[in-house]
Order: structure tokens, then sequence, then C-alpha cells
């Protein structure tokens, strides 16, 4: 065929069948799958519309990822930022692994981690860097809200030296559409400040700043090949992890 | 008020009712955790500051329109009171409306008007009130009173006279005011008739009389603490000026400032300070004196801070050489006491309160260049006047200037050739004993209370004049025969008095009535010269020929300049306080109107009038206001709604624009 590579031109084939032979090659890949959950106090909201807890949806559909890709033979690892009674799993493939990543997930609880600064988080990350080889996919959950300001960069720079990083910003419906009327008293779940305010009012400003924010993270991920997912807590977690692992098969190897 | 009134007015209880739902409301506001409020407070505050505003502004409209109802409710029973007339017959009213537009009503009142306004305001009142058939005249009691408007049936006219008052820096005259509307309405056939006072009565008190005065306004009759400055006079390096004070309050703490004025009608405060001096801390009258950094062409004074009447705290101040200058032409042997000093004329002038410079001159002048400098002459006894006195006299008096002789027993000692011209063209003897012990007090009536004083003067002897033609006798002895008389020469005039000032003659020069005539005297050579510095309200007189034009405070003044007499002369009255340019004679010239110091210190004294002038005002007047409620209850609704609506479609847009 024209184009086609006259190094890997099969002599002896082309001798025994009178015909040009081009040999092809397949091999297996190493995809290792390491998630990082972000289970700050944020993460433990649970809106009037959502099915359930930030945390809770996100780790479902972490399971349902680490599920596949331990069905595909490639290991899985998890970690996490911020939470309580959180334990991190090491790199793994097979049954075991998997049981492991279950157990982690349903022991986390959300936990402070307001006040984190930029060095903070970068030297939290470091090890995760460290420990990815070239090809791993490293999948983020959180709602992006708590993190210190600079974070969008350092995350997207996990996916520096062949790996592809994917965040999935999980929200819930209340927080994405800012649903609220009337007068309201806001409150912080992490600093326990009081915002009083018109929902109505405050509405337009707060969509275009929460807009801005992923913006942002988006922006910076799409910089290094990465990619951002944004997921509501009052959508089916089957379809965000089907999208998750669309946009990781679409991925540059 | 009746029981329903107070069940109308009970609803305004209900004021409350939106305070409490706004209270309610802001109460009952959700607490709602959420995690990204850091990206809420980025619209915070705006927002609340919105919603705070909103709220406030629906509170106060809702309030006042609950407020509206109440009264609307109550209003065919309440109703607002205002100055009114009581018509005990139900017949038409004839009213003299004495208007006080002194200086003294330019103070403020407790609403924030002065008091001419409310003066103003009440007086249209009255007239909104009166029916077909009333009269009305209009009197101004601001010094000299004057009748503004005859008594008139046309509303109309009063109206239209009523809007073109406008106030003045004038003292109060309320005595001669009150006359003068006495004598407007009292030969009208109306059987009821009144004079309305409205004034602060800072001055005399009218006197009881008929028709009876009534004063509706005592809220203008109240004290206030101000100082002013009634004049001031520069002399080499210092300015001097003369403080009137109503209270210590008001001096403490103040400074008085001469400023180098940019320009003669400059604002009197602006200028270059050439220096200060405090103020004394003292009631009453008092003197300032301010060294003067620099020699200034035009130098103002005034007072720093404030007071109840900022209006009299400037005053433009005057050199020496702007008094009225009077040569006296008397024998020290004949005209002064036996004690020596001055001649009793000179004492006399120098008593009076008026600005003025007294020469002693040796004699009458022979030429009319050493009278120029005169404006008023004044000849004690003299002789009869050679020819070349008469010319210098005659010349001297057709530039409109005034002399004033007292003939004596000299009149016998005419020489050859000479005579009294230009005083009098006739013979004139000196008879002894007198054939009269007086003057006729009903010619000397214009001189005021002091002509009484002229009735038994005891003389030794009296002159015995022919006045020529023309002349104008202007007082009698009691036999009728001539006392004192006018001769007009040009535009001057020269006035003869039948005895001379000497004490050995009569006691005519210790009467106050001489005082007055000297006085008399001196004010119509101020009017005629131009006294440089007068009071406010006081004429200014040109002959008709010399084309005289005013700028004054105000601008030019040409329209102020009115024809007085059949000679055809023009007067002036200044109205404000200030510094006035008078060009007549193709000549330029400054003169200054000053306020007297019994204007600032007589202090208003509630009039009490007498017991029956309290029926002269309405029971209780009303004045029906139902209609203009409604129109505000209706205004306040309507514009709820309208900012309702504002408010959601403002929102429906936000919504709209908002991203998804």
């Amino acid at each position: 065929m024209p184009g086609d590579d006259l190094r890997f031109l099969d002599q002896r084939a082309a001798l025994r069948h009178d015909k040009l032979l081009i040999r092809q090659f397949e091999t297996d890949t190493d995809r290792a799958l390491r998630l990082l959950m972000d289970a700050s106090l944020s993460m433990g909201f649970h809106g009037p519309q959502a099915r359930a807890s930030k945390l809770a949806y996100a780790s479902v559909i972490a399971a349902a990822l680490g599920r596949v890709a331990l069905a595909g033979g490639d290991a899985v690892a998890l970690d996490w930022l911020f939470g309580e009674g959180a334990e991190p799993v090491r790199l793994r493939s097979g049954l075991l692994a998997f049981e492991n990543l279950v157990h982690s997930l349903e022991r986390a609880n959300v936990g402070q981690g307001r006040g984190l600064t930029l060095e903070q988080f970068q030297r939290s990350l470091e090890p995760i860097g460290l420990r990815s080889r070239r090809g791993t996919v490293i999948v983020v959950f959180s709602d992006l809200l708590d993190l210190p300001e600079g974070a969008a960069e350092l995350l997207a720079q996990l996916g520096t030296g062949g790996r592809f990083v994917l965040v999935i910003q999980i929200l819930d419906p209340l927080e994405a559409e800012f649903t609220l009327e009337g007068p309201v008293r806001l409150k912080s779940p992490e600093s326990g400040l009081i915002v009083e305010t018109n929902a109505a009012d405050a509405r337009g400003a707060y969509l275009s700043a929460l807009q801005e924010l992923t913006l942002s993270f988006k922006t910076a991920l799409v910089r290094q090949s990465g990619q951002l997912l944004r997921a509501l807590t009052n959508e089916e977690p089957i379809q965000v992890a089907r999208q998750a692992l669309n946009l990781i098969a679409g991925a540059p190897r | 008020m009746s029981f329903l009134t107070g069940l109308a007015l009970l609803i305004s209880v209900f004021v409350a009712v939106p305070v409490l739902a706004h209270l309610l409301k802001r109460g009952r506001v959700q607490e709602q955790i959420f995690a990204p409020i850091q990206l809420v407070q980025l619209a915070r505050t705006s927002a609340r500051q919105r919603s705070r505003l909103d709220d406030r502004l629906f509170l106060l409209l809702r309030a006042l329109l609950i407020l509206a109802l109440a009264l609307l409710g109550a209003a065919p029973l309440v109703r607002c009171s205002r100055v009114s007339l009581a018509r005990p017959s139900g017949a038409s009213v004839a009213l003299a409306l004495v208007m006080d537009d002194s200086l003294s009503m330019r103070a403020l009142t407790a609403s924030g008007k002065t008091r001419f306004a409310e003066a103003t305001t009440a007086a249209q009142q009255l007239i909104l009130e009166a029916r077909e058939g009333d009269a009305v005249a209009i009197v101004l009691a601001g010094e000299p009173a004057r009748l503004m408007l005859s008594a008139t049936t046309d509303l109309a006219a009063v109206r239209a006279a009523l809007g073109k008052l406008s106030q003045s820096d004038r003292a109060t005259d309320l005595v001669t005011a009150v006359e003068l509307g006495r004598s407007a309405v009292k030969q009208l056939s109306h059987a009821d008739k009144r004079v309305v006072v409205l004034s602060d009565f800072a001055g005399l008190a009218p006197k009881a009389g008929e028709p009876r005065v009534w004063a509706p306004l005592p809220i203008l009759q109240t004290k206030i603490d101000d100082c002013a400055v009634i004049s001031a006079e520069t002399s080499n390096s210092f300015v001097t000026a003369k403080v009137a004070c109503t209270s210590k309050k008001a001096a403490v703490g103040r400074r008085l400032i001469a400023v180098a004025a940019k320009s003669v009608s400059s604002e009197l405060r602006d200028g270059e300070e050439l220096g200060s001096s405090p103020l004394p801390v003292q009631i009453g009258l008092s003197s300032v004196s301010i060294k003067l950094s620099r020699a200034a062409s035009t130098t103002n004074v005034y007072l720093d801070g404030t007071d109840a009447l900022s209006h009299d705290d400037a005053a433009p101040a005057t050199t020496q050489a702007g008094t009225l200058s009077v040569g006296v032409v008397v024998d020290k042997a004949l005209g002064s006491v036996v004690t020596g000093g001055s001649t009793i004329l000179e004492q006399v002038l120098g008593a009076l309160d008026a600005r003025l410079t007294v020469h002693p001159l040796s004699g009458v002048p022979e030429a009319d260049k050493e009278l120029d400098l005169e404006d008023l002459l004044i000849l004690d006894d003299p002789a009869a006047f050679t020819p070349e006195m008469r010319t210098a006299l005659s010349a001297w008096l057709s530039r409109g200037k005034l002399a004033v002789a007292l003939f004596g027993p000299r009149v016998e000692n005419a020489q050859l050739g000479s005579s009294f011209e230009p005083f009098f063209s006739g013979g004139a003897s000196w008879q002894k004993p007198a054939t009269s012990q007086g003057i006729l007090a009903a010619s000397t009536a214009w001189l005021g209370e002091p002509s009484a004083s002229l009735e038994k003067l005891g003389p030794r002897g009296e002159v015995v004049f022919s006045p020529g033609p023309g002349a104008e006798v202007q007082a009698s002895w009691e036999n009728n025969r001539p006392f004192l008389f006018e001769q007009k020469v040009g535009r001057g005039s020269a006035f003869s008095l039948g005895l001379p000032a000497s004490v050995d003659q009569s006691d005519l020069a210790l009467r106050p009535g001489f005082v007055a005539l000297l006085d008399h005297f001196v004010r119509l050579a101020s009017e005629r010269t131009g006294p440089r510095v007068s009071e406010v309200g006081r004429s200014w007189r040109f002959p008709s020929d010399a084309a005289p034009s005013v700028i004054g405070p105000e601008g030019p003044l040409q329209s102020r300049l009115v024809t007085t007499d059949a000679q055809g002369l023009l007067a002036f009255e200044p109205a404000l306080l200030g510094r006035y340019q008078i060009s007549a004679d193709a000549k330029r010239q400054e003169r200054v109107a000053t306020i007297t110091a019994d204007e600032i210190l007589n202090e208003p004294v509630p009039y009490v009038g007498d017991r029956s002038s309290a029926a002269l005002a309405a029971k209780q007047p009303l004045l029906e206001i139902s209609s203009e409620i409604a129109l505000a209850a209706l205004a306040l609704f309507t514009l709820e709604l309208a900012l309702r609506s504002w408010r959601r479609l403002k929102l429906s847009s936000q919504k709209s624009d908002s991203p998804a």
C-alpha cells in the first residue's frame, strides 16, 4: 500500500507468496488507573435533589472505573486528599485489589480540608506523580471548590510524562444551578462563614463565578492534554462512568 | 377632636404592620449549607445593599400609604389652621394691611422662612378669604412708613401689590404706619374696619385707637441673637465701626474684619484682609477700631461667624471726606455762652446725630469759590450783605446749596448798597419788644413733637420781614407774621428765621424745637447735596436737569427715581444698605446707605393690643385637605406598583442573562 513503511516489509513471505507483505505488530499496553479522591467537608454535601452526597456519588463512579480497569487486567490505585479514615490503596491488579478499593471507599469520611496552602497541596500530589508511570490514567474526583489557587496547574501537571489526567467535577444540583429563592442565609461547611443574600439577586453573579472556576481548571487540563468532566449528583452514575471511559479511551497514548 | 376623628387617626397605628411584616420576613430567612460560598460573596455586597434599599423603600411607601389613609379617614374632621378673618356681622370688611419691610424682618423663624416671608404668606391667606366688597389698603412699615396701595376693592390689584413686595434694610416705623393704615380706611363706608399688622414689633408699639389693631402672627415676635455693623468710617490708618449686639452670645468669639474691596460694587465680604479686631462681648452699641495694614481706596468691614441675621454683618466704610460740611458764620461775642467755648450753634450742630463737619467762618465770603466746600451755610444774626457777598451767595445757592439765616437785631445795621438778597428782597426791622411770645404750633407741626417747645420763647424782640414774591412761609409767629420762610435761588434754597441763636434775645437756642429745626435743615442739605452717608430710607434729592442715575447693590435703579414736588426735584430712597454710585451733573459720586442701631437693638415686644382685638381672628379657621391627601395616597400606591413591576422586569432579565 502506498505509504507503508518499507522497514516492515516481510521478505520471506514475499518470496513464499509472491506478494509484498508488511508486518504489523500488536502489544499489550500498561494502562494503570490511579484514582484520586477529594474528601474535604464540602464533598459531604447532600442537596435535596441529589441521590447521595458528593463523596458517595464519586465513590460509586470510582468503584465502577476501578472494576472496568481491573477487568481489563490493569492495575488500580486509590489516593486521598483530606478525609477521615481514608486509606490509600496501592497499585494492584486482580480481584483482591477491587475488594481493597471498595473497602477503602466505604470507610472514608469527609474531613476538614480548608486552609490547605498551594505548597501543601503540591506536596500531597508529588508521591502520586512519582509513583505514576508513563501511560497511567489519573482520575481526580473533586468539587474543585476548596482547592487553593493554582491547584488547576498542579493537577494538570500530573498529566505530563505520558500520563493522562481526567478530573471529574462532582457538584450537587443546588450548587450547579443555585435553585434557591428569596432571602437566604448561606453557611460554609468548611469555615462556618455566613452570607445573607437574596437568592434571585445573587444567582447571576454566582453562576458566572462558578463557570469561571470550572473554565480555569478545564483550560489548565486541556493544555496538558487532560480532560474535565462535570457530574451532578442527581445524574445516573453509570452514564458518568461511561463518559469517563470514553474520555479515557480517546486519550493520547 | 371628636370620637370619629380619633378613630380615624387610630388607623395610623397600623403603620407598625408593614414594619412587623418586614421584620418577620427578615427573621424567616432559611439557612442553607453551601460550600461554594466564596463564589456568592463576590456578588453579596451589591445584592444585599440593593435588597435592603428596596426593602426600606417599600416599607416607607407602605407606612406613608397607611398614614395617608388614616388622615383621609379623618380629613372631613381634621383641618389645617391658618390666618383668617372673623366676620361677626357677616358684612364686608375694610382692611389696612401694615406690612413690615424693615431689616429685622429678615430674621428666620422656626420654620426656616424669613419673618417677611411669613408675613407675606399670612397677607396672601387673608386676601384669599376676602370677598367681593371687601376693601384692602397696603401700608409698608419700613421707615419712612408709606402707603403702597390705597384702599381698593380690586382684590386682583391687592394680590399683585403683595406679589411685588420686597424686603428692605429700613428701620421700623410702626406708629406712623398704623396711623397711615387707619387714615387709609377711615373714610370708607364699611362698618367693620381693621388694621392688620404683620410685623415683629421691633420698635415703638402702635398707639391704641380706631380701627383696632390686630397682630395675627405672634410667632414673629421672638427675640434673636444678632450683631450688626451699623456704620464704619476710615480715618488715616484706622477703621472705626459702630457695632450693635442684642446679646452677649451673639458677640462671643467674633471678630470685625476690614477688607480692601476689589471694586465699589463688589460683595462687601470679598477682598484682601487689611486687619481685624475682636468684638467686645457686650449688649448694645460699641465702637470697634481696626488698624489697617495698608491704605485702600475702598474699604469694607464685616463680622466673621454667624448669627440670626447675617445680612447686617457687613457694611461699607466711609471716609471723613464723605460727611456733610456746614459753614457757620457767627459773632462769637453774641453767639457764645458767657463761659466761652464753642458757640451755641456749633454746640447744637455737634449734638445732632448726623455726620457733619462744622466750619466756623469769620464772615460771609465775597467769592463763591470760598463756599465751594460747604454744603450748608448757617448765618447767625447777619447784617445786610454787600453786593459781592450777594453775588457769591446767589452763585453758590444756585448750584443746589442751602443757606439758613437767623436774623436778629443786626437787620437794622444795613449799610448803603447792602440788602438781604438772596434771602429776601424786601426790608426787615427788629421790633422790640416782641409782639408775640412764641411760634404758632400749627405752623410748625411738621417738626413733630419738639414744635411744642417753640410756643413760648420769651423773645425780647422779633424781626419783621417783608418777604418778596416767591417766598414760601413755613412757620409763623402767634400773630401770623412770618417766622420762617424759604426763598428759592436757582436749584438752592435760602431760609430766613426771625430770631437769632443768641440766648440774650430769646430762649430759642435752648429749646428742643431749635435742635429739631437745625436737624431739619441738615437733612434737607444732606438730601440735596448728597450726604455720602445716610440711613437707609432717607431720600436723596436731585435737580431734574442734573440727569441723575443711580447704581446700587441691586444694580441700576433708574426706576426708583421719582419726582417729588412742583420744583421737579427727583428723589431716590435707598432701600438696602451698601454703596451707591450716583451720576449727576456729569459728576460721579459715591454714597453709602447704613442701617440704624435702633432697628437692631429694639427687640420684638409681644404685642398685646386691646382685648377686643383678639376677636378679630376667626375662631378656628378651617381648610379642607381631603382631595390633596387622596391624591397623595393614590400617588403612593401607583409608585409602589411601578416599583414592583420594575423590580420584576429586572429580575427576569437577570435570569435570562445568567449562564446556564
